[in-house]
């Protein structure tokens, strides 16, 4: 375990911790075999999916290369697929990144058991032209941050980022035999065909396997005797089950737990299919604005929140700086009254500012005066002196800002550490 | 880019391919203060380009190439930006210099001899405007972390067409087809005595172009840059706010 965890819990926890399970209760209020909020987010360009198991964030894209397949005979018609699992360091301070760490060795054991090796991905699909092109998938699994049951969040990642990844369509011309990979512009990417879902359900387990609990905290984790994990797919089939720690578990144990898992199984699957429906939807209008023309749908682009700038037009801007020139002293005095360039606020923003943030429709924030107070504006003489320094591309100019007050207030979470 | 020069039902400004017009900004948000392990974190989501920003710090740089380079006199700041796929590329190690030079700019390293501060930049989901999502993320992570700054900043970027025509927040085809994109980071102020709201402060703390411009386009860019910048800026006060009120 990361040592950040095996800290995160003092021993007076784990005796309460302990206690309030024979009562049946859990320190986050829920019952045992309760799961935590499940929350599935799918990308726009359906590369990959970030989901949340309560507080546990993982997120899984997917790559497809062609690539040639494997050397041996039996598998020149089939493509492969790779996982690897990567506890990133927004988790904690300590993860390390250089070397594959217990957690990511073992769930990427977990991942290639229950998914390759039980045949969830239609291997033979993804060949394109035999024992030349073959689509390499690979599963990138990142955790974004660990708060318990690691195993499952990384699970329905991956199988959410799997049900909803298309990959480009790639043709073999008959005649010449070249492979032509079309964009997706040309021709709709093709989804991955899928033999099941399997979908992991872990238990941690207290007082010599009696006590159970699911969809274990990190402080459950940590106070737990052990933990078992079970690999269901949808039609009740065990496809993985691993028991590390030193509890044991009797065999009436085994098969409860495996039921309960079964239960969850569904009910986690029909939320990715939930998920994936409302996305394609939502890729459907978004398809049919782009191909219909904008004009129509101009009206709906105002709603979206689009926030505007009133811009000076382009050529205001550029001769700005060449006005500064002509204008002189007096110019460079005005721009020593008022050093601070203040954006005129327009009337009720300093009111609607919370309602910005939430997509308030953009017609309140018109910056609509601002324009002209721009296209007056004092010229900036350190544009001026940048532009006139100009001569590569890339300029990194640091730290000049106002020194300002910058008071973190009583809300420091470490302050204590200095 | 796909400008339509069509009449839409009020307005006559050509729109982009998602609908916008030249000057409008994509939807964006800022949360702080999601992660529970870090001392600072902020998930910046600007159209379709989401960055994770975690921030750790300061602390004792105890192994690895960390403990290497800790300077008895100043902290040293460590940037890490992950791409989705966890491999890093070239691109990613180039931006990783920029946003670790933008953020020595702004912190007072001199608070914390001998110390570590860590900012790990995961990338999400990228649409365009990746390096100015990359700084805004950053800045707004260290305030969450309570590191002490001398100034926070906001960044954005600007595209400038192959017709000529700005674009503010340009997605990633709309970088692609462009004939120069500029990346500039402002700093902002809080006028907390009057209550006036944020501005945005004359001087460039990070500036980043690519592609051929004239020196007229590149100014236009950067006051572009800048005007866009106190819009978001606007956004990064109100989160900021919302987590004191909370």
């Amino acid at each position: 375990m990361l040592p950040e965890i095996e800290s995160a819990t003092s021993r007076n926890d784990r005796v309460f911790i302990v206690k309030a399970l024979a009562e049946e209760q859990r320190i986050d209020g829920r019952k045992p075999f309760d799961a935590r909020l499940r929350k599935i987010q799918i990308a726009e360009d359906n590369s990959g999916v970030t989901v949340q198991l309560g507080d546990t964030k993982v997120m899984a894209v997917i790559t497809a290369d062609l690539e040639e397949p494997r050397a041996d005979g039996g598998r020149q018609r089939e493509g492969s697929i790779r996982f690897k699992v990567d506890v990133g360091p927004t988790v904690s301070f300590a993860a390390d990144t250089t070397r594959l760490s217990e957690d990511e060795q073992l769930i990427t054991r977990l991942l290639q058991k229950a998914i390759r090796n039980t045949g969830v991905v239609d291997l033979e699909a993804l060949c394109v032209s035999a024992g030349r092109k073959v689509w390499a998938l690979a599963v990138y699994v990142t955790v974004l941050d660990h708060a318990g049951a690691l195993v499952d969040a990384c699970f329905l990642a991956t199988m959410a980022a799997l049900m909803a990844h298309r990959r480009p369509d790639a043709t073999v011309d008959a005649s010449t035999s070249d492979i032509t990979v079309h964009s997706p512009d040309v021709r709709e990417p093709v989804p991955l065909s899928l033999h099941h879902t399997p979908l992991a359900v872990t238990f941690a387990l207290f007082k010599e396997g009696d006590d159970l609990v699911m969809d274990p905290l990190l402080k459950e984790e940590a106070a737990a005797g052990g933990q078992v994990t079970v690999v269901v797919n949808t039609a009740g089939q065990v496809c993985a089950v691993q028991q590390l720690g030193g509890l044991g578990l009797s065999l009436e144990q085994v098969m409860r737990v495996v039921r309960i898992a079964a239960g969850q199984v569904e009910d986690a699957a029909a939320q990715i299919r939930a998920a994936l429906d409302t996305h394609s939807t939502a890729q459907l209008a978004a398809r049919v604005r782009r191909q219909q023309g904008h004009a129509a749908h101009a009206a709906k682009a105002k709603a979206a929140a689009f926030l505007d700038v009133a811009l000076p037009p382009l050529s205001t801007l550029a001769s700005v700086a060449f006005e500064a020139d002509a204008a002189g002293p007096s110019a460079a005095a005005q721009h020593q009254e008022d050093t601070e360039m203040r954006m005129a606020p327009p009337p009720g923003v300093p009111a609607e500012q919370p309602t910005v943030v939430n997509a308030s429709p953009a017609g309140s924030t018109q910056l609509q005066d601002v324009s002209d107070s721009a296209a007056r504006a004092t010229p900036d003489a350190s544009f001026d002196a940048i532009a006139a320094r100009i001569a590569g591309t890339q300029l990194t100019s640091a730290g000049e800002g106002k020194a300002v007050k910058q008071k973190s207030r009583a809300r420091n979470r470490k302050s204590d550490a200095w | 880019m796909d400008q339509r020069a069509g009449p839409g039902p009020g307005s006559s400004a050509p729109r982009r391919a998602d609908g916008r017009t030249a000057t409008q900004l994509r939807r964006y948000t800022c949360d702080l203060g999601l992660q529970e392990q870090a001392d600072g974190s902020a998930l910046w989501q600007q159209g379709g380009t989401h960055i994770l920003a975690v921030v750790h710090g300061p602390t004792q740089p105890t192994f690895g190439p960390s403990a290497r380079r800790a300077d008895p006199e100043r902290a040293v700041v460590q940037v890490n930006v992950r791409a989705k796929e966890g491999i890093q590329g070239h691109q990613q190690k180039a931006w990783q210099q920029f946003v670790r030079k933008a953020v020595e700019g702004i912190v007072i390293a001199k608070l914390h001899p001998k110390c570590l501060i860590k900012v790990v930049l995961q990338i999400l989901s990228e649409d365009g405007a990746v390096l100015a999502c990359l700084l805004s993320a950053a800045s707004a992570a260290l305030v969450d972390a309570g590191i002490p700054l001398t100034t926070s900043f906001v960044a954005s970027s600007c595209a400038l067409s192959s017709e000529g025509n700005i674009l503010l927040d340009a997605s990633a085809r709309e970088e692609q087809e462009a004939q120069a994109v500029v990346c500039a980071a402002f700093a902002y102020h809080l006028h907390a005595p009057h209550d006036e709201g944020p501005s945005v402060g004359q001087h460039a703390m990070a500036c980043d172009t690519s592609g051929r411009l004239s020196v007229a386009s590149l100014n236009a860019l950067l006051q572009a840059t800048r005007l866009s910048c106190a819009q978001i800026a606007l956004l990064a006060h109100a989160s900021l706010a919302d987590v004191y009120k909370s």
